[in-house]
C-alpha cells in the first residue's frame, strides 16, 4: 500500500510542504507582478524610446531572453554578492524571475503596442491629449487586452521556473517535497504529487486569465 | 476686423527629398467652408494634417485665431513648441478622419467624453451632458452606450464628428470622411457635416464628393502637385474651370 504510505508521508510533512507551496506562490506572484510592471516599461521604451534608449533596452531584453533562467538565478545569487550586493536566496530568486518576466512581458507589450493602428494616437492627439494621457487612456487599455492570453502563458512559465530556486536553497514546493522523498524514498508518488500541485496552481491562473479575458472583452 | 480663424502662409512640407507642399497660402474667416479637391498625391491631406500638426513642416506659418501653431521663433531660430503647448493648440481644431479612429474600448459617449475630461478638464458629469448633447445632434443618442465595433461605418463616423465638435473647436478639419463608407452610408454623414456648415462652423474639408463640395463650400481649392492650382467660389471653379488640369479632373470625377 505505497499510496497510503505516500499520503501518510505527505500528511506528516504537511506543514513544511504548505510552507513550500506558500513560498512558490509568494515568489511567483511577486515576480509576475514586478516583472509585468517592469515589462510594460520595457515595452513602452522599446516602442517609443529614442534611438539610444531603444538600443539599450533591446540589449537588456535580448540578453535576458537569450539566457537560461537557471543561469540568471545563479548569477543573481552568486555574482551580485561578489560586487557587494547581498541578497538572500529568496530575494535573489525573485530578482532573477522578475528580470526574466520583464523581458518577456516587454516583448509582448511591444508587439501589442505596435499592432495598435496609428490612427488611434492621431485621434487622441487631435482631441488635445498629451502622449502620457494617450498612453494610459487609449493605448495601454488596448494593449493589455491584447497581451492577456500570452501574459497568462508567461505567468505559468514563471511558476514553473520558480522550481529552479531550489538550487540556491529556497525551500519552495519542489524542494520541500524532495526533503520528504529523501526521508521516505517514495519518489514516484511524491513527485507526482508535486507535479499535481503545480498543475493546480497553473490551472487556476489560466482559469482566472480566461475569466478576466471574457470580462474585459470589447463587445462587437 | 478680428484675426482670421486660419491663416497659412508659405507652407512647405517635405518627406525626405520629396516636396509635397510647395508654398501654400490660405486664409479662412469665421464661418468659411473651404473644400480641398484634387487627385491623390496632390497634397490635400498633408495640408490638412499640417494644420493640427499631425505632420511637422519645414517652412511657413500656420496661425489659428492669430496664434502661431506648433512653432516659435527663438533667437532667430524656428523651434518646435513643447508637447503640452502643442496638445493645447491641437484642441483648437477638431479633426475627423477617413477611418473614424474611434477608441474601440470605449462606448460612443465615452469616446466623446475623453477629450472633454482630459483636455478641457471638465468634471465627468459635465462632460457627460456635453457629450450627450452632441451625440444627440449627430443622431446617435439611442446608441450612445454601444461600442464602435457594434456600429456601422456611418454611425462610427457620426460619433467621430461628435467627438471632434464637442471640444468646441474654432475650426473643423474633415479628411475624406466618407471615403471609407459604403455608398448607402455616405449621406447620413454628409448631412451631419452640412448641418454644421449651416450653423456657421468654420470648416476645412478634403473630399472626393464633388457635388457635396459644391453645395456646402464657399470656396474650393484645387490642389495640384503640392501647389494651389486654382481657387475660387464653387460656381466658378466647377462650371468654368480655367485650367485644363482642373477640367480633366472634374470630368474624371464625374461632376455634373
Amino acid at each position: 500500500m505505497e499510496i497510503l504510505q505516500a499520503l501518510t508521508a505527505i500528511w506528516g510533512a504537511r506543514w513544511p510542504i504548505m510552507e513550500g507551496v506558500g513560498n512558490t506562490l509568494f515568489i511567483s506572484l511577486i515576480s509576475i507582478f514586478l516583472g509585468t510592471f517592469l515589462g510594460v516599461v520595457v515595452g513602452l521604451l522599446l516602442t517609443y524610446g529614442g534611438k539610444i534608449v531603444r538600443f539599450l533596452v533591446r540589449l537588456y531584453s535580448d540578453f535576458l531572453r537569450g539566457t537560461p533562467v537557471f543561469v540568471l538565478i545563479l548569477a543573481c545569487f552568486y555574482i551580485l554578492s561578489v560586487i557587494g550586493i547581498q541578497l538572500s536566496a529568496i530575494q535573489a530568486g525573485i530578482f532573477a524571475l522578475t528580470l526574466f518576466c520583464s523581458s518577456h512581458v516587454g516583448e509582448i507589450v511591444r508587439g501589442a503596442l505596435q499592432a495598435i493602428p496609428k490612427g488611434q494616437t492621431e485621434a487622441a492627439k487631435s482631441v488635445g491629449l498629451t502622449f502620457r494621457t494617450t498612453f494610459f487612456s487609449v493605448l495601454l487599455p488596448q494593449a493589455l487586452r491584447q497581451i492577456l492570453p500570452t501574459w497568462v502563458n508567461t505567468a505559468t512559465e514563471i511558476v514553473k521556473a520558480s522550481t529552479l530556486l531550489s538550487i540556491i536553497g529556497v525551500v519552495e514546493l519542489l524542494l520541500s517535497v524532495q526533503q520528504v522523498i529523501s526521508r521516505t524514498y517514495l519518489s514516484l508518488e511524491l513527485y507526482f504529487f508535486a507535479g499535481f500541485v503545480f498543475f493546480l496552481i497553473n490551472f487556476t491562473i489560466e482559469k482566472i486569465g480566461r475569466y478576466v479575458e471574457r470580462k474585459v472583452a470589447i463587445p462587437t | 476686423m478680428s484675426a482670421p480663424v486660419l491663416e497659412i502662409t508659405n507652407l512647405h512640407k517635405r518627406f525626405g527629398d520629396l516636396e509635397v507642399l510647395k508654398g501654400i497660402d490660405l486664409t479662412m474667416h469665421k464661418g468659411d467652408v473651404v473644400s480641398l479637391i484634387g487627385s491623390s498625391g496632390s497634397g490635400k491631406t498633408t495640408l490638412l494634417r499640417c494644420v493640427n500638426l499631425l505632420e511637422q513642416y519645414e517652412e511657413g506659418v500656420v496661425s489659428i485665431d492669430g496664434e502661431q501653431i506648433g512653432y516659435a521663433t527663438k533667437n532667430g531660430k524656428r523651434v518646435l513648441l513643447p508637447e503640452k503647448q502643442i496638445a493645447r493648440q491641437r484642441a483648437m481644431t477638431g479633426m475627423v478622419f477617413q477611418h473614424f479612429n474611434l477608441f474601440p474600448h470605449m462606448t460612443a459617449i465615452r469616446n466623446v467624453m475623453l477629450g472633454l475630461v482630459k483636455t478641457r478638464g471638465m468634471k465627468p458629469d459635465e462632460a457627460y451632458s456635453t457629450a450627450e448633447k452632441w451625440i444627440q445632434r449627430v443622431g446617435m443618442y439611442d446608441r450612445r452606450d454601444h461600442f464602435p465595433g457594434q456600429l456601422s461605418g456611418g454611425q462610427q463616423q457620426r460619433v467621430a464628428i461628435a467627438r471632434a465638435i464637442a471640444m468646441n473647436p474654432k475650426l473643423m478639419l474633415f479628411d475624406e470622411v466618407t471615403s471609407a463608407l459604403d455608398p448607402e452610408l455616405v449621406n447620413e454623414v454628409l448631412s451631419v457635416v452640412r448641418d454644421l456648415a449651416h450653423d456657421g462652423m468654420t470648416m476645412l474639408l478634403v473630399t472626393h464628393e464633388m457635388q457635396f463640395a459644391h453645395d456646402v463650400s464657399n470656396k474650393i481649392i484645387f490642389m495640384q502637385d503640392g501647389t494651389i492650382g486654382e481657387e475660387g467660389p464653387p460656381e466658378q471653379l466647377f462650371k468654368h474651370p480655367k485650367s485644363e488640369r482642373l477640367a480633366a479632373f472634374l470630368k474624371s470625377s464625374k461632376f455634373n
